[in-house]
């Protein structure tokens, strides 16, 4: 390739990307810069991810406290009596993927609509270790690979021999173990 | 001519200070007149009174105007903030719906990108929706909407936003609660002129801008949860629709076909009993 055609290709790449940055309302440049680079769909993906456009959004500590969206009205100030009563026997049943819901708050977690159980599941990857989990603790999250099961009209998650259900505390969609319904 | 800017220099830091002295002449009074007063009035009474009677007032006249609407749609843009363990404090943007209708319904709309849910109350029970999950759950609710606030908040965990607004039917709570208040100023928020108050009680400090034309509707509130040293934020930008007709079934939740029925845990009943 001579000089020139070199320099002809990358002002034509240049020239197509501005293109694409002006027109494209959903310009999105590192799928371009992936492709021009030679980066595989996987690895863009990756990218994509650690920049927070896979899904993930799972914190990476827990939540103490969250603002009162009433003057009066709050439960957040009933929350140390709540989270004595009732509860506390939440076990975390996931070492690697820190499940324990139960922050100081206990009953609330604003996070959880990215706490997708399939899509959670997805996400973490095999090196988790299922023990059985306690009957009666809470969990935000479920274990991967577990399937959903309605058993009359209630719904329930079978993580090989832990049966969960959901439930909400608060306004928080959590899991609860359950005995094995079947 | 060198004469003349030698004295120009001579005098000029003179001047100065005369300048000064006669800027801050009138403010030594003033600061003197004010001391004065409020030593006066520490005197008179064994505390200086905490709440302005004007701040009051303005509550006053903004329950009164509330308490007329026998319905009304609320738009509200907001801001949450969560706290970390750390103390790190995260902040969110959000926005709320409220459909009301006395004395027994109203709906609630809360979006934002890591929470929506939507809470029913239809006169006999309260649903709690969470769209993204499909999941509903429902209790049996008491007759009014002050009652239904107050079970929803004790009995099963669950705020709903800016409940304040909607609980003159029951009591003056907003009133009675705060320790010390006063008039901030004047102001105008999103074309609204407004008057902006401050107040202070348990577990938090409140902020509220109330319109100075026509109904006394809070045009903006802000909510400081002070019990944590993070010290997060509700902010929230309201617009009000008053008297809007709204259908009943506005207020019924409506399951869909993949929408799943899960139960909510109902604090009080696993409590111990009380004492």
């Amino acid at each position: 390739m001579t000089k020139s055609a070199l320099l002809t290709k990358s002002s034509f790449i240049a020239l197509t990307v501005a293109a694409l940055m002006v027109t494209s309302p959903a310009f999105n440049f590192s799928q371009i810069s992936g492709a021009l680079l030679g980066v595989s769909n996987a690895d863009a993906a990756r990218v994509r991810a650690a920049r927070g456009g896979g899904g993930g959004h799972v914190p990476r500590q827990n939540v103490r406290s969250n603002s009162a969206k009433s003057i009066n009205n709050s439960a957040a100030h009933r929350a140390s009596n709540i989270n004595n009563r009732t509860i506390n026997n939440n076990v975390n049943i996931n070492k690697n993927v820190n499940v324990n819901v139960d922050h100081h708050n206990g009953w609330d977690n604003d996070w959880d609509d990215h706490y997708h159980p399939i899509a959670t599941a997805a996400a973490v990857t095999a090196t988790v270790a299922v023990t059985a989990a306690v009957v009666g603790s809470i969990v935000n999250t479920i274990p991967p690979s577990c399937s959903n099961v309605m058993i009359g009209n209630m719904l329930y998650y079978q993580c090989g021999s832990s049966w969960y259900q959901p439930q909400y505390v608060g306004t928080s969609v959590t899991y609860i173990v359950v005995p094995p319904p079947r | 001519m060198a004469h003349r800017s030698i004295l120009t220099l001579a005098v000029s830091p003179l001047l100065v200070i005369l300048a000064l002295f006669a800027f801050l002449a009138p403010f030594d009074a003033a600061v003197g007149e004010t001391t004065g007063a409020g030593a006066g009035k520490d005197a008179a009474a064994a505390e200086p009174p905490a709440i302005d009677p004007d701040a009051v007032e303005a509550l006053v006249a903004m329950s009164t105007d509330l308490r007329k609407l026998s319905s009304f749609s609320l738009h509200a843009d907001t801001t949450s903030e969560l706290v970390l363990e750390d103390g790190q404090k995260l902040q969110f943007q959000g926005a709320l719906d409220v459909k009301l209708r006395r004395p027994d319904r109203f709906v609630v709309t809360m979006k934002s990108e890591q929470k929506s849910r939507d809470v029913f109350y239809d006169g006999k029970a309260v649903t709690i929706y969470a769209p993204q999950k499909g999941f509903y759950a429902s209790f049996a609710a008491p007759a009014t909407i002050a009652a239904t606030i107050d079970k929803a908040r004790d009995d099963f965990a669950v705020e709903i936003p800016l409940a304040d607004l909607f609980t003159f039917d029951k009591d003056d709570r907003i009133i009675k609660s705060a320790k010390s208040g006063f008039v901030v100023g004047d102001e105008v928020i999103n074309g609204t002129p407004c008057v902006h108050y401050a107040f202070r009680q348990a577990h938090v400090d409140w902020q509220i801008w109330i319109a100075s034309e026509g109904p006394a509707y809070p045009a903006k509130i802000v909510i400081t949860t002070t019990d944590d040293p993070s010290m997060p934020q509700y902010v929230a930008y309201l617009a009000w629709k008053p008297d809007t007709k709204i259908s009943s079934s506005d207020f019924t939740f409506k399951p869909g076909a993949k929408d799943v029925n899960i139960s909510i845990v109902n604090l009080a009943a696993a409590a111990p009993a009380k004492q």
